[in-house]
């Protein structure tokens, strides 16, 4: 998948879960500052990324990711 | 139709993955009217987007299962607009997150109580809210959410494992308390679901792959399953259950090594 295609992907499940606009998602926005996102939402976006990328991120990894580039990056590493 | 004409209150429901959700499922579609309690006012849009499957169903804001006033406002709110009720799913549970990633010897006070306030108390509160304000009818049932972890040592479940045998020990009690009146009580011990809450067990994932290993029936449980354990507790096919853990683990709990 390239990156594009993966981002466009993640613009889904983030405006389904933080009901916010497409459009104003890009790579550099952070989730809890950008995208007004609190602690459990962020769980919830990591377990609808695993589930909809077939794939695992420990928490240790999903508690290094800031901004929607930062799981693009991840999800080209590691799928 | 087990649950034909049966109006069912589900309490704790936040996403698909919730085991709330499963129940829901299974107990709709063996013909259960839904009500839902769930946290937070800024959810409201969220949770009606995932209950409005339920045809019929209604779903109320409670911030705080453990607070005596709170329940009491919303169960009279939930009798006033719906009348007596046949049954009460509690899927309530919480622990501080730095409990969960340290050794359970360093739990402090504040942690300790939190989780047993949160996870036990509140479903003690939920049945004597419930019978106080004379919620249900006849052969109604309580169920509630229990792990393994209340009676066995698993690493990283730490203080939500002592709120769970407090919860279960509360089962037992509750029982014994409302079979004066016919109503039973019952726990549902599911085994290891990827949940919201089970997130914020360390290495959960690896808890996912030891049960798959050696569980009898070699996989894993879903909320659907659970469910349908839920909806056989609730159904009058149950009627004869009081007072028990139910397992619903694959067979995983019997096992040795």
């Amino acid at each position: 998948m390239s990156d594009e295609e993966i981002l466009e992907k993640l613009k889904g499940i983030i405006t389904e879960h933080l009901g916010v606009e497409r459009d104003i998602i890009n790579k550099d926005s952070t989730f809890v500052d950008d995208l007004s996102a609190d602690s459990l939402d962020i769980v919830e976006l990591v377990m609808s990324i695993e589930e909809s990328f077939d794939m695992e991120i420990p928490d240790d990894d999903a508690a290094k990711i800031v901004t929607v580039g930062d799981v693009v990056n991840y999800i080209k590493e590691n799928s | 139709m087990l649950l034909q004409n049966k109006k069912i209150l589900i309490m704790g429901i936040r996403n698909k993955w919730s085991i709330a959700y499963g129940i829901a499922k299974s107990a709709y579609e063996h013909g259960a009217k839904l009500l839902f309690t769930y946290m937070g006012e800024e959810n409201k849009s969220k949770i009606e987007e995932l209950t409005k499957e339920f045809e019929g169903s209604r779903a109320y804001v409670l911030d705080g299962a453990s607070e005596d006033e709170l329940v009491k406002e919303v169960f009279t709110k939930i009798k006033d607009e719906n009348g007596k009720i046949d049954g009460i799913v509690h899927a309530i549970a919480h622990a501080n997150t730095e409990d969960l990633h340290r050794d359970f010897i360093y739990t402090s006070k504040e942690g300790f109580s939190h989780a047993n306030d949160v996870s036990a108390y509140s479903f003690v509160l939920v049945c004597r809210m419930a019978k106080e304000l004379d919620m249900l009818n006849e052969n109604a049932s309580l169920v509630t959410l229990t792990y393994h972890g209340s009676t066995k040592v698993l690493d990283g479940y730490n203080v939500m494992g002592i709120a769970k045998a407090a919860l279960e020990s509360s089962v037992r009690y509750l029982a014994e308390n409302l079979g004066k009146i016919g109503l039973r009580v019952n726990a549902v011990s599911a085994g290891p679901i990827k949940t919201l809450s089970a997130k914020g067990i360390k290495d959960f994932s690896s808890i996912l792959t030891v049960v798959e290993e050696k569980a009898p029936l070699h996989r894993n449980v879903t909320t659907t399953q659970v469910g349908n354990v839920a909806t056989f507790l609730l159904s009058n096919m149950s009627d004869a259950i009081t007072g028990q853990v139910i397992y619903a683990d694959s067979g995983y709990n019997i096992m040795g090594v």
